[in-house]
């Protein structure tokens, strides 16, 4: 028994002091992630078509504070996600233009959201439009059918609209984990993604497998290398999301129509 | 390790005359739930892969929350026909009581480590998620909120609902014994209401609770009522192959529905119409679909595990089930422990060794506690029956 004992505690003296993921090497790829975090499933026929007639993309952005510029946490505004997918489709389609519209406010919800898709987000004539939600809902523990509702209704709205829509989930920080409880509210809007047959970018798991392997770290004390931090995970995330565009846009070349690939 | 070795099914301590055998597998599933609990509640846990939540719709809570129902039905039931109505119902509320202040205690430990995280760990990232720090930025508003079961903290759920589903268990035990049909048809109209209605309690900051208490009372009820129609041998009433089979369908459904969640190949094998119909199938107000997960599988574990069944002796069975019957204490404990484990998890080692070393020893704690709690009850008794000989010697 005392044995046992002595021998656990070891382990978990182990445990402690063992060295943390090693430091991540400047010469591979840190935005990389496993293929299934990063799928297109679902067509995005008004981005195919505006590619495939030499249409300017335009790209309207709803979210919390992590979607806004300056408010992300990064060291600046050109800096953050919906910044960096814009030049990167940018530079990818360089035979058209595609342009920002980021109406991403602090504290917003998703019916909040949704109330402002008629009046805001339609007028500007989207070509897709990245919904980024569900953070405020986890924090305040709101209902989650109420989040649901408000996201079916406003993809209906988006699709009378002629707009592609695109979701992303909450963020991922493991201290956040300890206290807020997101899962139910990511893995909701994935069933909600499923059953519209929308994209959802699964920010949550992508910024989860970057602490998990050392390469993101949300814990330095310095406001600068916070800032730093940031604007890694932002230029990660904006390109993965360039990435999805790209792939989902080829899914279905000139297919405007409502029908599914599956 | 004494302690642990001498509880558990033992003959001895089963029966006094004319009582029917305690059924051990109440407890050992009960067991099973808490640990399966304790092991969900670290996020990020590789353990948590082997838990029933991977495995179909519904997931440990179903089977924490019936056995409760069962058990609480069993235990106040033989209370009311012995005592009397109000002694049980004082008995009831006295447990109620007890889970209360677990939770504040619970709940003044979590709002400690929210300041601390947010006055530690502040970075302009994450302004959305420290949101939770500016509501506990008051702990007295925070606290009062806890007090009155409003400010419920991540996976400080379910002690909360437990608190009013024993808070109204009094009514439930004079009703089941006096009209248990009735009971339950009064219990699946509410579940009804509030799922069609959205009727929920409100919660702190705002929105409402997890669990709503409205939809989960029916599986509370229906296990209260198998428990006070057991005598009618319920199980043995339906047709056992063709509902049998029903249930295998339904449950190798629901595995192949959990799969296409984290498989992508087999979630393009979901026809879209069948998800739009069936998702999102929701824990809050308990979706029918999981209720009926949890019915078919609890139909199943009884026809196939007898109440004599030879695993229930077996020693690796006897710390599941010495858990199961602490379940509130080891609960509690539960919550404690996925807590500590989590900080654990985040603030030093996060490998999936330390995963697994956090759950394997939070699981041992829990079996020791229980050991140490059954020796201490029975030190007591032991006292309360020595008592009276030594006073009249």
């Amino acid at each position: 028994m005392r044995l046992f004992i002595a021998i656990w505690t070891l382990g978990f003296v182990g445990l402690i002091t063992a060295d943390r993921a090693p430091a991540s090497d400047p010469g591979i790829d840190w935005c990389r992630v496993p293929e299934n975090l990063v799928r297109a499933d679902s067509p995005l026929p008004r981005v195919a078509e505006a590619i495939e007639k030499n249409q300017p993309i335009k790209i309207v952005v709803l979210g919390t504070m992590s979607s806004t510029g300056m408010g992300a946490g990064v060291t600046a505004a050109f800096r953050s996600y919906p910044e960096r997918l814009r030049e990167e489709l940018n530079r990818r389609y360089s035979h058209m233009p595609v342009t920002l519209v980021n109406l991403a406010q602090r504290g917003w919800t998703a019916v909040d959201m949704a109330a402002a898709i008629e009046a805001k987000v339609i007028p500007l004539k989207p070509t897709v439009v990245i919904w980024q939600t569900g953070s405020v809902e986890a924090v305040r523990g709101l209902d989650v059918n109420l989040m649901g509702e408000a996201i079916g209704a406003g993809i209906v709205k988006l699709r009378e609209g002629h707009s592609d829509v695109i979701l992303i989930e909450p963020q991922y920080n493991p201290r956040a984990a300890a206290m807020i409880n997101f899962e139910p509210y990511a893995e909701y809007m994935q069933r909600i993604a499923d059953s519209w047959d929308v994209i959802l970018f699964n920010r949550h798991d992508i910024m989860k497998y970057w602490v998990e392997e050392g390469i993101a770290k949300f814990d330095d004390p310095s406001r600068a290398l916070q800032r730093l931090n940031a604007d890694q995970v932002h230029d990660c995330l904006g390109q993965l999301l360039a990435d999805i565009v790209e792939r989902a846009a080829r899914r279905a070349p000139g297919a405007a129509g409502e029908t599914s690939p599956r | 390790m004494s302690s642990t070795a001498a509880a558990g099914p033992n003959p001895a301590l089963l029966t006094t005359a004319g009582k029917p055998p305690r059924d051990y597998r109440l407890d050992f599933f009960r067991g099973l739930a808490l640990f399966f609990i304790f092991v969900d509640h670290i996020p990020n846990n590789v353990a948590s892969w082997v838990t029933v939540r991977n495995f179909g719709l519904s997931d440990a809570t179903e089977i924490f929350i019936f056995i409760s129902g069962y058990s609480a039905m069993l235990a106040y039931g033989i209370s009311m026909e012995r005592k009397g109505f109000l002694f049980a119902s004082a008995q009831v509320l006295r447990r109620c009581w007890q889970i209360y202040i677990a939770h504040v205690f619970l709940v003044t430990l979590f709002i400690g480590h929210v300041i601390y995280v947010g006055q530690r760990y502040n970075n302009p990232m994450f302004a959305d998620e420290m949101g939770l720090s500016a509501f506990v930025a008051e702990p007295h508003t925070a606290l009062m909120q806890a007090l009155l079961l409003k400010f419920k903290p991540v996976n400080l759920d379910v002690l909360p609902l437990y608190v009013v589903l024993l808070a109204i268990f009094p009514a439930i035990l004079w009703s089941l014994k006096h009209r248990p049909v009735m009971t339950l048809a009064g219990s699946a109209a509410v579940y009804a209401f509030a799922n069609y209605f959205n009727v929920n309690l409100p919660g702190y900051p705002d929105g409402v609770w997890f669990f709503n208490p409205f939809a989960w009372q029916f599986l509370f009820v229906i296990g209260a009522f198998l428990c006070r129609v057991r005598d009618f041998r319920p199980s043995k009433r339906l047709p056992v192959g063709p509902s049998a089979a029903f249930a295998a369908v339904y449950l190798l459904f629901s595995l192949f529905l959990v799969a296409s969640w984290s498989n992508p190949t087999l979630a393009a094998m979901v026809p879209r119409g069948l998800a739009k119909v069936i998702y999102p199938i929701d824990k809050t107000n308990l979706d029918l679909l999981r209720l009926f997960h949890f019915l078919c599988l609890a139909y199943l574990v009884v026809i196939a595990v007898r109440i004599d069944a030879p695993f229930l002796r077996w020693p690796v069975s006897k710390p599941v089930i010495l858990c199961g019957q602490h379940s509130l204490q080891i609960f509690c404990l539960g919550a404690l422990l996925s807590f500590l484990g989590h900080f654990f998890l985040t603030e030093f080692n996060s490998t999936w060794i330390a995963q697994i070393s956090v759950s394997a020893t939070g699981i041992v704690v829990m079996i020791l506690f229980a050991g140490l709690l059954t020796w201490y009850r029975k030190q007591e008794a032991a006292a309360r029956t020595a008592a009276p000989r030594t006073s009249s010697t």
